[in-house]
C-alpha cells in the first residue's frame, strides 16, 4: 500500500499506538512490585535520617525495627489508635478512601492541601527504653508540587531536630534545594513555639544573625525559591497547629510528665 | 566497502561529529547530569539504550511509516522507549533515578535522539543505522562522563562517590572547587572541550 493513503495512516497510527501501549503497560506491571519496595525503603531511610539513626552496617529495615515505634493517632482527637499493622498503614491511600478524610475549610488550609486524613502514623524513637524523638509526617503545597517530608522533634515537642522531604516536584537546583542536606542541618535546634505557644517559626528571606532574639524561630529561605520556602513555613505552621499534631502533643507530653512525676514519687515513697 | 562504512556510522559521532561538541545538541541534560560521575554514566547508558534503539526500530520501519505522521511516529516510538529506560531504571537503580530526577524523561526531547532517527534511520539500513545510534549515544557520553569526570574530581574531590582528593572539611588538604558542582561550570568545560575538539579536527584535515 502506498504510504501517502489515508487508510494507511489511519491503521499504522493505530497499530504503533497499540504495540507501544502494550510495552509500555507491560513493563509498568512487571517492574511494580520493585519500585514499591524501593519507595517503602527510601521511606524508612528517610525516617532514619531525621531520627538521627546513623547507617550502620545493619539493614535499614533492622534498624528501623530496633528503635522504631509507630503508632497511630487520631487528628482531631489526639489519641492513640488501637492497631495491630500500624506500619502498614498508608496516608495516601486514606487521603482517597472516602470517610478516611475530613475536608478543610479554606481558613484552616493553610498548606492548601484540601483534606487530611482522620489517622496520621506517627514515629517514636527509642534508645534505651527512653524517648528520644517524635517524628511525624507532613505534607503540603510547594510552587509545582505537594512535598511530602516528615519533621522530627525533641521529646519536649518544642524543639525540631530535623527535617527532610521524600518526594517533591519542584524545580530542581532552586526549590529542588529543599533536600539539600546544608539547608536541612539549618533546622536543627529551632523553636517552633513562642512562650505563649504559638507557631512562630518562620523561613526569613533576610539572614538574621545567631545572636538576635529571633535566631531560634528562623531559618533562612532557599533563595530563587520564594513560593516553596512560602510553602514549606505554611505546611510547618499547619501541621504544628491547632489541626494538625498539636492535640496529640498537648495529649503526649502532658501523659509523659505524668508518668515521669509518679515514677519520681514512687522512688521518693521506698 | 560496506564494512568501513559501518564503520564510520559508529565512530563518526564519537569525535569528529560529536552531537554534543560539534553538532551543539543535547546540551541541556550535559549541564544538568553531569555534577557526578554516577548519574553521568548512568544518563550515557540510558541515551545510547535510547538512540540505538529508536534508530533500529525506526530503521526496520522505514519503508512502512506515512510520511505524513512520519515525525509523530517517531516521536510515539522515542517516547515508548524512554519511558520502559526510566521505569527500569526506578526499578533497580532507585537512587540514581532519583538524582537524574527529570532529566531521563527529558531524554524523549533530546535533538540527538530525533535528529538521528530523521537524519539517518529514515534512509539507512537497520544495521548502519543501529550503529550510528550506538555511536551517537556514544559521543554523547564522551562528553559526559569527561565534564563528570572533571566536575566530581575537582568540585567534590571525589570520583563515583569514593574520595580521591581528601577535602579540608574531611580534616585532608583539597580545597573543593565550589563553582564545579553548580551547573554553569559546564558551559565552560564543554565550550573547552568544543576548542580542543575543533583544534583536533583541524590539526587531522592539514
Amino acid at each position: 500500500m502506498s504510504n501517502t493513503k489515508f487508510t494507511k495512516t489511519i491503521i499504522t497510527a493505530l497499530l504503533l499506538s497499540l504495540a507501544c501501549g502494550v510495552f509500555v503497560s507491560f513493563t509498568a506491571i512487571y517492574l511494580r512490585p520493585l519500585q514499591e519496595k524501593n519507595k517503602h525503603t527510601e521511606l524508612q531511610r528517610n525516617i532514619l535520617e531525621v531520627a538521627g539513626l546513623p547507617a550502620t552496617n545493619e539493614s535499614i529495615e533492622a534498624i528501623f525495627n530496633k528503635y522504631i515505634t509507630v503508632r497511630l493517632v487520631d487528628i482531631k482527637t489526639g489519641e492513640f489508635v488501637p492497631s495491630k499493622n500500624a506500619a502498614q498503614y498508608d496516608f495516601r491511600k486514606a487521603l482517597s478512601t472516602p470517610g478516611k478524610y475530613f475536608k478543610l475549610t479554606k481558613k484552616q488550609d493553610i498548606a492548601l492541601i484540601h483534606q487530611i486524613p482522620n489517622v496520621m502514623p506517627i514515629y517514636i524513637i527509642k534508645k534505651d527504653n527512653e524517648i528520644t524523638r517524635l517524628i511525624f509526617p507532613i505534607f503540603g503545597k510547594g510552587l509545582w508540587s505537594t512535598l511530602y517530608g516528615f519533621l522530627a522533634l525533641d521529646k519536649s515537642g518544642q524543639t525540631i531536630e530535623g527535617i527532610t522531604f521524600y518526594e517533591h516536584g519542584e524545580t530542581p537546583g532552586l526549590g529542588g534545594e529543599i533536600t539539600n542536606p546544608r539547608w536541612k542541618n539549618l533546622w536543627h535546634k529551632k523553636q517552633l513555639f513562642n512562650e505563649q505557644g504559638e507557631p512562630i517559626l518562620t523561613l526569613s528571606k533576610i539572614h538574621v544573625s545567631a545572636d538576635s532574639p529571633q535566631a531560634k524561630y528562623t531559618i533562612d529561605s532557599l533563595s530563587g525559591a520564594t513560593m516553596t520556602s512560602r510553602g514549606v513555613e505554611h505546611l510547618v505552621h499547619f501541621w504544628m497547629g491547632e489541626n494538625g499534631y498539636i492535640p496529640f502533643l498537648k495529649k503526649f507530653i502532658h501523659q509523659q510528665t505524668n508518668a515521669t512525676q509518679a515514677a519520681a514519687t514512687n522512688e521518693t515513697g521506698e | 566497502m560496506a564494512v568501513t562504512k559501518l564503520r564510520e556510522a559508529l565512530w563518526q559521532p564519537v569525535i569528529s561529529n560529536n552531537p554534543i561538541a560539534v553538532q551543539i545538541l543535547g546540551i541541556c541534560s550535559a549541564l544538568a547530569v553531569t555534577s557526578k560521575l554516577t548519574t553521568a554514566v548512568i544518563m550515557s547508558l540510558a541515551v545510547i539504550v535510547v538512540t540505538a534503539f529508536s534508530n533500529l526500530i525506526i530503521s526496520i520501519l522505514r519503508k512502512h511509516i506515512p510520511s505524513n505522521i512520519r515525525l509523530i511516529v517517531q516521536m510515539v516510538i522515542i517516547a515508548t522507549l524512554v519511558i520502559i529506560v526510566d521505569q527500569i531504571l526506578k526499578a533497580y537503580a532507585f537512587s540514581v533515578s532519583k538524582q537524574l530526577s527529570v532529566f531521563v524523561g527529558l531524554i524523549i526531547t533530546n535533538c540527538i535522539v530525533l535528529g538521528r532517527v530523521e537524519a539517518f534511520a529514515m534512509k539507512n539500513p537497520p544495521l548502519a543505522s543501529l550503529l550510528d545510534g550506538v555511536g551517537n549515544g556514544l559521543g554523547y557520553s564522551f562528553i559526559l562522563i569527561s565534564i563528570g569526570f572533571i566536575r566530581e574530581l575537582f568540585g567534590s574531590g571525589t570520583l563515583f562517590g569514593f574520595t580521591v582528593l581528601k577535602p579540608i572539611t574531611a580534616g585532608g588538604w583539597y580545597e573543593p572547587n565550589g563553582l564545579l558542582v553548580l551547573s554553569p561550570s559546564a558551559f565552560f568545560l564543554i565550550a573547552f572541550l568544543i576548542w580542543a575538539l575543533s583544534l583536533f579536527k583541524k590539526r587531522s584535515t592539514h
